[in-house]
């Protein structure tokens, strides 16, 4: 019996994701016409022997949650439960705290998702490996080029055995070409070594207090653990961590642009895995190119061409002569007729006026190598906004005929001229 | 019998503001210690003969709103009643639209003001000029320099009688440096010439159907639709000032106009700038402490420092030509200049929190705030750092030049940056 446990952050992790992130949590964010972490739920349900999801983090459960839940539920016939941290307890802390819950039953193993990665997801084969030879924790690795892995975990392996020798998080110098996926398999053998950490914390943290040194950030909180630094970097080398490598779709989804990118990723897929999915051209409809996702209660005129790597959301009015390519288009917008969106979010129930085109620039990782993931992702460089994707929150109304190129728009901003380049708060 | 009217606009509205606008309607925005349009209420409580003092908006009247109300009301003795818009009727529409209410009691005339503006408020003097030639009309006009007037509604007057000539809203090239302050002074006979705008409008309205562009229907703008046609014809006449005045748009306008005030709280109110006491911490200029802020005796404060409710500053602080907005925590020896700290937020030990302030030059008497846009060629301006609500700053980080929006805890240094 199999149980998978997906960590799902909260409301004060995730602000590089704002402004979507302002509306719903971000492990609901449609990435592929499907909440983030229903990717995740699927890839869960088709494990022989899964008995239940787990979603641990520390969100208040509101409505958009628990409606998700409960579909979850419905569709996947698995329970999907959600479990609160009462305090932001780092990506491990929540695994120690609930490790009643999650052991209970006797699982022989248990996934540990992070929710914001876009992968197709090997478990099986992971299973495979962790069943050839048993170990506490079993990391699902991928390659990254030299510059690009300082932005994330690196795994010094032996070749060999697959053990992982060293683990860094984003080291300053390259030391890796493994990266961590954020994908685990761990066995019930895991919790020993976190409840040897969480002591230690716990005691470090009362040490800072007394210190006096009352500084989030710097030192963990009591009681709270974080695996990549406190268990993957402490226990490399000691027969403990192994690694299974990849080399199958993978991305971290930190920003509105890497969900883009993941948005495209999980689109390829499903010619494979949900062919129902992709919009097909028919008569009287629009234009299909590539690979294109729409509601079923989209409305789209049918001189509209769209693609390639287009979401449409729910209830979305798209009017004749539109041109939209590789552009998530959420739930209740409207663009109206003749506009040009390329590269960019729209916002839930915003609005894009005739002839208006709305333009970011792509920051993918090169389609050419393999081994090319996102760069880290901050929006300045020497004070100057880069280009980059371009966002329209909640309830943005674009007048006619502007263009709104690389620039991010808070929710509820009526524009009245064009803007190029800017946060437009 | 006189009345007054404050125009507070609406959510849709000030998202210039931002972050700050994300907690508290702007109009409630605290400048020099007391909300934004506490000190137009204060103003009009002090002409012989106001009866009643009107806000028109679209804001959903809310908890902070209507709080304030009833504290308005109990401390100046005078009715002050909102009255929400329907829809956003613009910077005229509403009055148009509650003409019944303005009009009731029959009122000589009638004070209409912008929520987002800082002035002395010369409303007797406005009321004198308006005495002794009655017009429609009146608008307080001020000066600015010829670049900066762009800026604004410009007004060519006629330098005898005082009639505007002509009226343009944020000119390309200029016109005059006499410049629309956004107070002005209606006698009754103003609404014929608004209802026949609003049908004007209405007709127009029903033809073209695109928002922004076009006034929708039962909207009326007051520079553009009324001030700009009617110029010329007699009806609009102009009193000019010289006191101090400054338009509220952005946090770091509203950090100078909070300076204007501060400054002339020596003359009008003098209760509430803060002096050394002994104990207590050392004050340089002029500085506005809530009584239940708890400063340290190690701190210095100011020029130009508000502090709001519940406050605390920690030992050995500097904080200097800054807001300081309720229940936010200044650890220890920490430095704060031309910054905005939100409410709630923390920042930690040795932090320095610095912005770059646009004041106007102090040396041109006439200078005015830019038009403050954030960003220019793709590059962030330097400009007041501005903490949202419940900003948590580490310890020992430089946070310069940046904007950072509500409930985020960071980890380094940001300089010249909008951290969302």
């Amino acid at each position: 019996m199999l149980k998978a446990v997906i960590l799902i952050g909260g409301p004060q992790k995730g602000t590089r994701f704002r402004p979507l992130s302002f509306e719903v949590p971000k492990p609901l964010f449609p990435v592929a016409g499907v909440p983030m972490i229903q990717h995740h739920i699927e890839a869960c349900a088709q494990v022989p022997g899964m008995q239940e999801i787990l979603l641990i983090g520390f969100y208040q459960p509101d409505e958009p949650l628990t409606q998700f839940l409960e579909a979850a539920q419905q569709e996947f016939h698995l329970p999907v439960r959600y479990l609160q941290e009462f305090a932001p307890l780092g990506t491990g802390g929540g695994l120690y705290h609930f490790r009643d819950q999650i052991l209970a039953g006797g699982p022989e193993a248990f996934f540990v998702l992070n929710a914001d990665v876009c992968s197709d997801f090997p478990l099986s084969a992971m299973l495979e490996a962790h069943r050839r030879q048993r170990h506490p924790f079993l990391l699902l690795g991928t390659t990254a080029n030299r510059t690009q892995s300082l932005n994330y975990g690196c795994i010094v392996e032996n070749p060999q055995t697959h053990e992982v020798l060293h683990y860094v998080e984003k080291p300053s110098t390259f030391i890796s070409d493994i990266i961590n996926c954020g994908i685990y398999l761990f066995s019930p053998e895991a919790l020993k070594p976190l409840r040897d950490v969480f002591q230690r914390n716990q005691q470090d943290g009362q040490f800072c207090l007394a210190l006096g040194e009352d500084s989030p950030g710097l030192w963990p909180g009591a009681g709270t653990i974080r695996l990549e630094q406190d268990v993957f970097s402490a226990l490399a080398g000691q027969g403990q961590i192994y690694v299974h490598l990849t080399d199958g779709i993978w991305s971290q989804i930190k920003s509105a642009g890497s969900a883009l990118y993941a948005s495209r990723l999980y689109l390829s897929r499903y010619q494979n895995t949900h062919p129902e999915r992709l919009a097909k051209h028919i008569p009287g409809g629009p234009r299909i190119r590539g690979n294109v996702y729409i509601h079923p209660t989209a409305k789209v005129a049918p001189s509209a061409v769209l693609g390639p790597n287009v979401s449409i959301g729910k209830g979305v009015t798209v009017g004749e002569g539109v041109r939209l390519r590789e552009s998530i288009v959420l739930h209740g917008a409207t663009l109206q007729e003749h506009t040009c969106v390329l590269h960019s979010i729209v916002g839930w129930g915003s609005t894009v006026g005739r002839w208006a085109r709305v333009e970011g620039t792509p920051n993918d990782p090169n389609p050419n190598d393999p081994r090319a993931r996102m760069d880290s992702e901050s929006l300045f460089k020497d004070g100057k906004l880069l280009p980059a994707i371009t966002i329209l929150g909640c309830r943005v109304r674009i007048p006619a005929e502007v263009l709104i190129l690389n620039s991010i728009v808070l929710p509820h901003k009526e524009l009245s001229r064009s803007f190029t380049n800017q946060i437009i708060l």
